[in-house]
């Protein structure tokens, strides 16, 4: 699977495991660069193309990324992390170690989307915005 | 600069550059000492914040130069004097700015009942304040002005004795 390949598969499976479409590709070039550097080529190339095959055979997609992804020791705890990061912006290594990117990647999280919120330190605007209704 | 001032504050947190900002309207000489350094921008706190794995209430500001010049309030007994079997647990940043630095953002007023725990519940360990509410309320507003705390006044009116 060359860079190109695996770059587009990886922002579709983003999608699916994250359940958001239009995900910046500028971002997911640099997630999947991070991934790249904790979990081995070898096991990304293989969850995505098992991903690939998925779409590929339609049916229920659901179940087949469950079964043959999210079940699966290595490729689910690769795919779990895949979530985290762009949720979080954060991830646990193999080794247990938590990792953590550039700002960007906190600020950009879904998470804030998810519970309607923004990034601690990051306000909703510039002085005085707390005295107006939020919208 | 000069070598006589009229005032000397100590600290630069939030009542001491209110104090120096009042005082040096009425065209007083005024010279703040403060322990700590300047520190780094809130720009760059926030990013640091967002570089940090465990994201706790000191992260933005664990930069390991902010005590160079004082040494750091870390512990819960470095500044107050705990005796009680309940310590005040709250920590302290030394910068220019101080503590206000760190902040929760909110400023909710004693109540009147308060300032009279003794009297009103006969808490006895308590003792009533040598004020009242009513002594410090335009102080309060003061204060709000200045902070820029914003809320609903007609909210709160008539309860628990606010007015």
């Amino acid at each position: 699977m060359n860079d190109e390949e695996m770059s587009q598969a990886f922002m579709a499976l983003s999608e699916m495991l994250t359940g958001e479409t239009g995900l910046p590709v500028s971002l997911g070039t640099q997630f999947l660069e991070r991934l790249l550097r904790s979990f081995p080529r070898i096991l990304m190339e293989d969850t995505l193309q098992i991903y690939i095959e998925i779409n590929r055979n339609g049916g229920d997609i659901v179940s087949g990324v469950r079964d043959t992804i999210m079940h699966h020791t290595e490729r689910g705890s690769l795919a779990r992390e895949l979530i985290s990061i762009w949720y979080t912006g954060q991830i646990k290594q193999p080794s247990g170690e938590s990792e953590i990117g550039l700002p960007e990647h906190y600020f950009s999280g879904l998470l804030w989307k998810c519970i309607k919120a923004h990034p601690p330190g990051m306000s909703g605007g510039g002085y005085g915005y707390w005295t107006e209704a939020p919208e | 600069m000069s070598d006589s001032y009229d005032v000397a504050i100590i600290g630069s947190g939030v009542a001491g550059a209110l104090m120096a900002w009042r005082l040096a309207e009425q065209n007083h000489r005024v010279v703040i000492f403060e322990a700590g350094y300047k520190g780094e921008t809130r720009d760059e706190m926030v990013q640091r914040y967002a570089r940090t794995v465990d994201k706790t209430p000191s992260a933005p500001y664990d930069d390991g130069v902010s005590y160079r010049y004082a040494p750091a309030p870390r512990g819960l007994d470095d500044y107050y004097v705990q005796k009680g079997p309940n310590k005040f647990k709250s920590t302290y940043l030394r910068r220019v700015g101080g503590s206000t630095w760190h902040w929760l953002g909110n400023v909710p007023r004693f109540l009147p009942a308060d300032f009279k725990l003794r009297t009103l519940y006969g808490i006895d360990r308590d003792c009533d304040w040598p004020i009242s509410y009513d002594d410090l309320e335009p102080w309060y507003c003061e204060a709000e002005r200045a902070i820029g705390v914003s809320g609903d006044h007609d909210q709160w009116n008539g309860i628990h004795g606010a007015n």
